[in-house]
């Protein structure tokens, strides 16, 4: 016969919490294990906990402004890195203990614009979509043009003082080289110069500012009354502006390059396959650098991809062998099974989401998620997820587990996101979590909520991952230098913050952390009857010598509930206080479980509630939690 | 004579055929391109755009070449061409040069023999000038006239052989070749005129004062004295016996026997000759 008093639910086991929240269905219907509200805590061995602080990477503020674009250079002569930050137009870097000014890099883009990076070939390449895009190859390179830029001007030809030789008519072009030896397009050409057995000496030869990272040029020039212009020198330096010409036609060289091109500038970046791919915000196409040369981007290296209307591409990612490109109406996919381009195949995702968030996509357990859109509205995170090597429009689809968007649990959290701000989702995966930062809240005008998509494996139950929002962080780009993880903040205080310190405060101030479980029935079947909750047991951490709260309320209540305090000490002795002949040496313990008698409640559902009371370095962590009821009537 | 068909017909048929293949290849090609890139999701991407353009270069490279290997054929067979119509001509100016002048000779020697005749009547030698310089007004004469009928033929020619620009270039220089032949017998002429009067006027051993030679230098005139280096040895050798009259006797190939201060000579007005008669 079944027991009515004393039930202990659940029998076996343990009711875990690492669900995440689940703000979309009623807090009686979700999961055992998620919350229906939660705030700043992780999920990690299976527990529940306060998520770490965040700290200020230097007491004073770079700027007053926020931090348009944070990115970590990695140099490929060691694991040194770098970490590059972008505020009010300015690039700064980080040197362990300040920051400090790139001079050649004070005012290349515009404050508030967001900035796009990508490492290759030792540089990071720079451009926010509207200015001339740079490159940065750490402390012993100067900041210099992404591309080579063309000559503006070409050399002056005259009679050299001696020599002899040419004769005929002569046409002249110069070209700048970059430092790694890549040559921008030729000038163009000079006036006539007649020459009668004589060398010709070339004056005014352009030289290039120092931004545009030129270390050579090379000159070229017709053969008599010719006009295939042939390498007549090249010029080691980028200071010498005259040059004697007594190159004889037979011995000149190499044909004048063409289609050197400058990148375009671009509102999004990415490596893939030996080439830099960008998106030109100025005719929505894809455009790519030559293989092995991220500096040349050719007439005719471009994708149209996208209706060049209301589906044109916003952002990219990497999807196995293959480009992904988000557009506004729907993602695509380039798939390369070489690295000749006539090759590539553009594939349609079959998803019906698009995306507005440059900055918003990563990858987690081999898909892609993004920041979706469905017909202008902001929907959710969706996936794209395939199962062979070589995709199909038919086998590459947007991902359901339980839903075509992860984060459809989420969704009031989602739907009171500031859709005008979209374009400033950014993410970023961190130790098995994916962190995106949103702005939510009408009234809102910057991201003020990183919400955590944890899609860890070593969770107890296996459950799908779980979701959570961490809030009074206001971040506006992530990084990560030498295993930490920072973000700049959105606001205009110009600040850089390393985020899950072993300190338990925002720079100080408390962290809100807290969860409340589900609205337990009780056993299935159960669900109308009345009870008498009598006991609960919590599996805790002995995490510090503070108390944290638990809460408890019954029959969806929305009071705070009834609270009380769990003392997390872990006991022991402590080194140098214990008496030798006195005292007995404690070694403490690392874990706790307690019962607690919940009084008088009674109600057909309970629930309950756990926080570090809102205090600064005060943490908490749970396992799990078991309740006795005794089961009453129907009422 | 039939209709001639143009021999450029041929060749332009050629490289329309090879431009209409050609057309065809590269729609083909066109198409089998956009379809793969089509396939692809790649339409319009700057690669598509990049093979389509190279396919049609490589097609109007493959059309430039056989151009100009028909043109190569087209020239070969037009300078064959050019080569045989001057051989005609050539030849057809010989024979009517030829037919010209031996007309023109037998004339003159007849108007020759008239005019010993009129010195065997009285008249002075002043009289034999005039009247060779009335002969060189007829050989003038002859010579337009000529120059004239050869014009009307080369034009009646270009007009039946339907030449192209080039051949009547051709054939006016092969006129200007004509014309130099044609010079070049006068001055034989000349000169044969010349060393007959010499015959009729100067015994064996008799030299001429300076008037005398002046007076035959005007009568043969500069192009002929620098024609025939070899004359003042003539002069100043002086000639053969005075001609007698005789009237010609015209033998059958055209030649024609005269007789000359007694003797009598077979003339022969082709390769202007006097063989003496043993």
């Amino acid at each position: 016969m079944e027991k009515r008093f004393h039930r202990r639910y659940p029998q076996n086991d343990r009711i875990y919490l690492d669900g995440g929240l689940n703000s979309k269905y009623p807090k009686a219907l979700i999961q055992d294990n998620e919350s229906p509200d939660c705030a700043n805590v992780v999920f990690d061995d299976g527990a529940v906990g306060t998520r770490g602080g965040t700290e200020k990477l230097t007491s004073i503020a770079v700027a007053t402004f926020a931090c348009d674009g944070l990115y970590t250079r990695t140099d490929n002569d060691g694991p040194a890195q770098t970490m590059c930050a972008w505020f009010g137009g300015k690039m700064y870097t980080w040197d362990a203990s300040t920051f400090t000014t790139v001079p050649s890099a004070i005012s290349v883009f515009t404050a508030g614009t967001r900035v796009f990076s990508a490492e290759y070939e030792n540089y990071l390449f720079f451009g926010n979509g509207n200015s001339t895009p740079y490159k940065y190859g750490g402390d012993s390179d100067t900041f210099t043009r992404h591309g080579v830029p063309q000559p503006s001007s070409s050399p002056t030809a005259g009679t050299a003082p001696t020599g002899t030789g040419l004769t005929g008519d002569y046409l002249y072009k110069v070209s700048f080289v970059n430092s790694n030896l890549v040559e921008g397009n030729v000038s163009g050409q000079s006036a006539t110069f007649t020459a009668a057995n004589e060398n010709i000496r070339l004056t005014s030869i352009p030289v290039a500012p120092q931004s545009h990272g030129v270390s050579s040029r090379r000159l070229y020039r017709t053969e008599a009354s010719g006009t295939v212009f042939k390498r007549v020198a090249t010029i080691n330096d980028n200071t010498t502006t005259t040059y004697d010409d007594g190159v004889v036609d037979a011995n000149l060289g190499i044909d004048a390059p063409s289609d050197q091109g400058e990148p375009p500038n671009y509102s999004a970046i990415i490596y893939h396959q030996g080439r830099l791919f960008v998106i030109d915000p100025t005719d929505n196409l894809v455009k790519y650098s030559e293989i092995g040369n991220p500096y040349v981007f050719k007439a005719t290296s471009f994708l149209r991809i996208g209706d060049n209307s209301a589906d044109t591409p916003v952002g990219f990612n990497i999807y196995d062998n293959s480009l992904v490109v988000l557009c506004r109406a729907n993602p695509w996919i380039v798939y390369m099974p070489s690295t000749t381009d006539s090759d590539w195949a553009v594939l349609r995702v079959r998803a019906n989401f698009g995306s507005r968030s440059p900055l918003g996509s990563f990858k987690f357990d081999s898909q892609v998620m993004f920041p979706a859109i469905q017909n202008d509205k902001f929907v959710g995170f969706a996936a794209l997820q395939g199962q062979t090597i070589t995709p199909s429009a038919s086998i590459l689809t947007s991902t359901a587990l339980g839903s075509e968007l992860q984060s459809e649990r989420i969704e009031p959290d989602i739907f009171d996101v500031l859709e005008s701000n979209l374009d400033d989702i950014v993410s970023i995966v961190y130790q098995n979590k994916a962190y995106i930062t949103v702005t939510k809240g009408a009234g809102s005008t910057e991201n003020n909520r990183i919400y955590i998509f944890d899609y860890s494996i070593g969770r107890i139950n296996g459950s799908q991952p779980s979701w959570v929002p961490w809030t009074g962080l206001n971040s506006n780009a992530f990084t990560i230098l030498n295993g930490n993880l920072y973000f700049g903040d959105s606001t205009a205080t110009g600040f850089v913050r390393q985020m899950n310190t072993v300190a338990y405060n925002d720079d100080g101030a408390a962290i809100d952390s807290y969860i409340w479980t589900k609205e337990f029935s009780g056993y299935k079947g159960e669900e109308n009857f009345n009870k008498d909750f009598r006991w609960a047991y919590f599996f805790y951490k002995l995490v510090g010598n503070f108390d944290m709260n638990y809460s408890v309320r019954v029959d969806s209540s929305a009071g705070s509930g009834l609270t009380a305090q769990i003392n997390l000490d872990a006991g022991g002795s402590n080194w140098g206080e214990l008496i030798w002949g006195r005292d007995n040496w404690d070694p403490g313990r690392e874990d706790g479980e307690i019962k607690k008698a919940l009084g008088t409640f009674r109600g057909k559902r309970i629930q309950f509630k756990f926080s570090n009371q809102n205090i600064a370095n005060q943490h908490f962590k749970i396992y799990g939690l078991n309740f006795f009821y005794n089961k009453k009537g129907l009422r | 004579m039939g209709l001639r068909i143009d021999p450029n017909a041929r060749f332009e048929r050629e490289k329309q055929r090879a431009r209409q293949e050609e057309t065809g290849r590269q729609q083909l090609a066109r198409e089998a391109i956009a379809r793969k890139f089509a396939a692809q999701g790649l339409q319009g991407s700057g690669a598509d755009i990049r093979i389509t353009q190279q396919a049609q270069e490589e097609g109007a490279k493959r059309l430039s070449e056989r151009f100009g290997e028909i043109e190569s054929r087209q020239e070969a067979e037009a300078l064959q061409r050019q080569q045989i119509e001057e051989t005609r001509k050539f030849a057809r100016e010989e024979r009517l040069g030829s037919q010209q002048f031996a007309a023109e000779q037998a004339r003159l020697g007849r108007e020759q023999q008239a005019t010993q005749f009129a010195e065997q009547m009285g008249f002075s030698r002043e009289q034999f000038a005039e009247q060779m310089g009335f002969s060189r007004e007829q050989f003038k004469e002859a010579k337009a006239q000529f120059q004239k009928q050869f014009d009307l033929q080369a034009k009646d020619f270009d007009l039946r052989e339907g030449l192209t620009e080039q051949q009547a270039k051709l054939a006016e220089q092969a006129a200007t070749l004509a014309q130099e032949q044609f010079d070049f017998q006068k001055q034989t002429e000349n000169f044969n005129a010349v060393q007959s009067v010499l015959n009729q006027f100067l015994k064996p051993g008799q030299t001429l004062n300076k008037s005398q030679v002046d007076a035959l230098l005007g009568m043969m005139g500069p192009e002929t004295l620098a024609a025939f280096p070899d004359l003042n040895e003539l002069i100043t050798s002086g000639g053969e016996q005075t001609p007698t009259q005789a009237p010609p006797q015209q033998i059958s190939d055209g030649r024609e026997i005269v007789t000359i201060g007694g003797e009598q000579y077979i003339y022969d007005p082709v390769r202007i000759t006097y063989t003496r008669v043993r």
